[in-house]
């Protein structure tokens, strides 16, 4: 009834509801039926549970035969993440799904992307990424003027509220703009960085002897959608990113760029074609 | 006095208004006051037989209403601490004038100003001095002790000078924030 597979257990046994009300309780990125044979496939650390699970839905008791040793490889893939939703809690750490291939088959740790976005000299009186201008343009503060135009040229395209239909889109191409107004001018962001060297110093004071554990809650990268080169370990079917190398706009032969939102109550995201 | 309460005009004050952050409010600031807050200005010698530190924050609040989102206040004792609410902890401990200097390092750029308030002499003169001449900002002193102290108000007077700032009393820190603002004209 359970081999294993790879880095997983095979869960194969006629069917049986609570059985699979069992299994669904599971989260998501450690369970998955595959319809196609007919089985469960579940992480490998809940080997106990479904030997529990089995016994309570058909009176025996299955034994596992000995894990077998597997090296989950490191692999580089381009992702092409149609819609990349927020940061939750999810078995003890946060994370984050990406859309790609026709389902939710990418899941982006929060500190994966925190890292790519430049976060490490993050105040941590912001845990939320819309505070400091520096995180609202997803680039690091010591980001050239030329990166700095970047950015600020590719969000304000994926935010403009005539391509993108968030519930905040308008509020977050006004911050945008905002925020790309002030970094622009050198000696406004000399004010604003030394501003922020203030903050920070005064945290490094007052938390000297406490030690601060940021709390992650809700971190939403600046994107909503993107073509993303990626490392990262595939298992059941899923590609948990490790590291993001490359995030470039989802572009199309005729020139346009993909700009994806997902209006209050939807139950889906809507893609728009914008002309660059 | 309530310790969570926002000042009028100060960097908070005008952050919330705007709905900015405190380093966004922090650009149209021109003034960087900072405030002795050790030991020696819990003494009762003030308006009314006040404290020092009493009187200084109301002449403070005065000085950010007069000029709002233009200061930004750090208090320091042993420690430095920015205080965008405006309004300074009390930190009762010893005169780290020179950390506080390097602490208000970052902000010495073009167009603006340094005030340092204070009614005693720091731990290290010579520490204190050394980093004043390396600010390309000039810095300004107000004399915040007792008159008589002339030790005081002497090295006030060379810690302006060695920034090409100017020396002010306000004994007793009555009178701070008409000093002040005459100061900054």
């Amino acid at each position: 009834m359970l081999t294993y597979e790879r880095d997983y257990i095979i869960v194969r046994t006629r069917y049986h509801a609570h059985l699979v009300e069992r299994l669904k309780s599971l989260p998501v990125g450690e369970r998955k039926y595959d319809p196609a044979r007919k089985v469960w496939a579940v992480d490998a650390k809940h080997a106990q549970t479904l030997i529990g699970w089995i016994r309570e839905a058909f009176g025996v008791t299955v034994t596992l035969p000995s894990a077998p040793i597997v090296v989950n490889a490191i692999e580089l893939a381009i992702l092409e993440v149609r819609y990349l939703g927020a940061c939750k809690e999810r078995a003890g750490s946060y994370s984050a799904y990406g859309f790609v291939d026709g389902g939710w088959n990418a899941l982006f740790p929060e500190n994966v992307l925190r890292a790519y976005f430049g976060e490490k000299a993050r105040a941590p009186d912001a845990p939320q990424d819309e505070s400091n201008l520096y995180q609202r343009l997803g680039i690091a503060p010591e980001a050239t003027i030329e990166t700095l135009r970047k950015a600020h040229r590719r969000l304000a395209r994926q935010w403009h509220p005539d391509a993108c239909i968030e519930s905040d889109a308008k509020e977050r191409f006004i911050a945008i703009q905002l925020a790309y107004e002030l970094l622009s001018d050198s000696n406004k962001r000399a004010r604003y960085d030394a501003g922020l060297k203030l903050m920070a110093q005064s945290h490094n004071a007052s938390a000297r002897s406490v030690q601060i554990d940021f709390v992650q809650v809700g971190f939403r990268a600046p994107f909503r959608c993107g073509r993303i080169f990626a490392e990262g370990v595939r298992s059941l079917g899923q590609f948990r990113v490790s590291k993001i190398l490359d995030w470039q706009d989802i572009t199309d032969g005729a020139g346009r760029v993909l700009v994806t939102s997902w209006p209050i109550g939807a139950t889906t995201f809507v893609e728009k074609w914008v002309i660059l | 006095m309530n310790t969570l309460q926002i000042v009028p005009g100060s960097l908070a004050d005008v952050a919330k208004t705007n709905h900015q952050s405190i380093a966004e409010s922090f650009v149209s600031a021109d003034v960087v006051i900072i405030v002795d807050v050790s030991g020696s200005m819990a003494d009762k010698d003030s308006r009314g037989g006040r404290s020092r530190y009493d009187v200084a924050l109301e002449e403070l609040a005065q000085l950010q209403a007069s000029l709002p989102g233009k200061i930004a206040v750090l208090a320091f004792s042993t420690d430095t601490v920015f205080v965008p609410s405006g309004q300074p902890p009390m930190l009762c401990a010893s005169t780290n004038l020179a950390g506080a200097l390097r602490f208000a390092k970052p902000a010495d750029l073009p167009g603006m100003r340094f005030v340092v308030i204070s009614d005693g002499e720091p731990d290290s003169e010579q520490m204190a001095l050394d980093v004043a001449r390396t600010y390309a900002a000039r810095i300004d002193t107000v004399f915040v002790g007792r008159e008589t102290d002339q030790h005081a108000r002497d090295f006030l007077r060379r810690l302006a000078e060695a920034s090409g700032g100017q020396a002010r009393t306000a004994a007793q820190v009555r009178e701070l924030a008409a000093v002040t603002l005459k100061l900054l004209e």
